[in-house]
């Protein structure tokens, strides 16, 4: 790559940076840095970055982590031949990282500690889980909703993942979300129907 | 250039021209700068006194990857894990660097899809703009000769969707163009309302300007917003003098008052008013011939 291109970046990535510290002739100054022949593509990237700024929640909304999910196993497969195993991240792992605990996290949650700890055993089947509560542990752990998705889907089976004997039923002994908030025994009844009305739309 | 990597591509320094020394990154280099050791990513071995790599095999080791500060940022920074990447890359370790690249993406992932959520109408292309990004990242986080990544991630990672982003755009003709002269080609697609409406408007009533947010045509739509911005800067290279195109900028854009801008241009405010007048009447011509001429072309 010429340097030039490697000049033009470094100008970009400096509009970034002006740009986050509201400097008002930031285009000005990029376009004296970045010279005429870039007049067009600083302005253009300018016009990109303003664009693309104003989203926030909606980048989570389910038909768009579906193109997301879409989008990485692509672009995986065009880098790798065999693609890398996912990190081993597990709800536990992410709840210890942050230094809270089931218990805490559950009250957080409105959800019963037994509920949580099912789906932390891999006992819940994830097709059940709503995303309602995927938003809530995100937010909750700090975490993207991916690190969730992950850590969820790593706790389902985690016997089977790891090839355990006699693990090949651990499936099949999985109960729904919503059979597991109904029979939660530390629930309140507004907030166990707070829940089950999330999942019942599943 | 290879269009499918955009831009960003040029993040790449040849290690002829680079600053940094483009050998293999070496724990040492982590234990070298500032961003590592806020990050604790060379916490020395007990024994050897040696800086140990960040192995995500070891549970301790991914506890932290994974530990976020107060201020919703990551213990260990995204800096450090680029540095390991490479690390257990040279090492030919493709289980530890296959783990970590998972885990930077997934830190990334949420600036991946807010970025090209310009496109959700078109899920076609956001899953091609998203596949991109992904794919750039983990080639470059892999390139120990890529520079920018490890100067500012969140600079290097904001331009990168940008520059995959605008590259979609373009790929779909939704930029604008230039004939071989440098004159703006084609219909416009998404004239701002705001601006029409400041050139259509006596100049006396133009006394209460309006706010930089209401100069596109939906504010909500933010491709709508770019093709509008784009749009304008379109419409303005129709005014040969840049004193004409900045005044307009400033009045008809950013709704500045006359004698602010009057003070910007190191001008009076007469002539400024003057100057805009004239730039509007020019730019309505402009615009009218330029419906006119598509409207006779396409048989209307």
């Amino acid at each position: 790559m010429n340097k030039r291109d490697t000049a033009l970046t470094e100008v970009k990535m400096a509009l970034i940076a002006a740009r986050e510290r509201n400097e008002p002739d930031a285009l000005t100054h990029a376009l004296s840095q970045a010279g005429a022949e870039n007049a067009d593509a600083i302005v253009e990237f300018d016009l990109g970055l303003v664009a693309t700024s104003s989203y926030g929640d909606e980048a989570d909304a389910p038909d768009v982590m579906e193109i997301a999910q879409r989008a990485r196993a692509r672009a995986f497969a065009a880098v790798f031949s065999v693609t890398p195993a996912p990190a081993e991240v597990s709800l536990k792992t992410l709840i210890k990282a942050q230094g809270s605990t089931l218990v805490a996290l559950a009250s957080r949650l409105g959800l019963g500690v037994d509920v949580l700890s099912a789906l932390e055993m891999g006992r819940i089947s994830l097709k059940s889980v709503p995303q309602r509560l995927y938003d809530a542990l995100s937010e909750a752990l700090d975490a993207t909703v991916e690190q969730i998705t992950a850590a969820v889907a790593y706790d389902v089976a985690p016997a089977l993942r790891r090839g355990q004997p006699g693990a090949r039923g651990a499936a099949n002994k999985q109960i729904d979300f919503a059979e597991a908030v109904i029979s939660s025994q530390s629930m309140t009844p507004e907030q166990r129907a707070s829940w089950l009305a999330d999942s019942a739309g599943r | 250039m290879d269009e499918r990597h955009g831009d960003s591509r040029s993040r790449r320094r040849t290690g002829a021209q680079s600053a940094i020394s483009p050998r293999m990154p070496e724990m040492a280099d982590v234990a070298g700068t500032d961003d590592a050791r806020a990050s604790g990513a060379d916490l020395p071995d007990t024994t050897t006194g040696a800086p140990v790599a960040l192995d995500p095999r070891d549970p301790h080791t991914m506890a932290r990857l994974l530990k976020r500060t107060p201020s919703h940022g990551y213990e260990v920074a995204d800096t450090s894990l680029v540095v390991a990447i490479r690390y257990w890359d040279a090492k030919n370790q493709p289980e530890a660097s296959g783990i970590l690249i998972q885990l930077l993406l997934d830190r990334c992932a949420p600036e991946f899809r807010r970025r090209a959520m310009g496109l959700r109408q078109r899920p076609d292309l956001m899953e091609d703009a998203i596949a991109a990004m992904i794919e750039q990242v983990i080639r470059e986080a892999r390139d120990p000769n890529e520079v920018f990544m490890t100067q500012n991630f969140i600079h290097y990672l904001k331009c990168l969707c940008i520059d995959n982003f605008n590259r979609i755009l373009r790929q779909e003709g939704l930029s604008y163009k230039r004939d071989a002269q440098g004159r703006p080609v084609g219909r416009p697609q998404h004239i701002p309302r705001a601006l029409i409406e400041r050139i259509d408007v006596r100049l006396d009533d133009q006394d209460d300007p309006v706010g930089p947010g209401s100069a596109v045509a939906d504010p909500s739509d933010a491709l709508g917003s770019r093709m509008a911005a784009v749009e304008a800067q379109r419409i303005l290279t129709y005014l040969p003098d840049p004193l004409d195109r900045q005044i307009m900028v400033l009045r008809a854009l950013e709704g500045r008052q006359w004698e602010e801008i009057a003070t910007i241009c190191g001008k009076t405010e007469r002539t400024m008013r003057l100057r805009f007048e004239k730039a509007r009447t020019l730019l309505k011509e402009c615009l009218r011939a330029e419906m006119a001429h598509h409207d006779s072309a396409n048989g209307d």
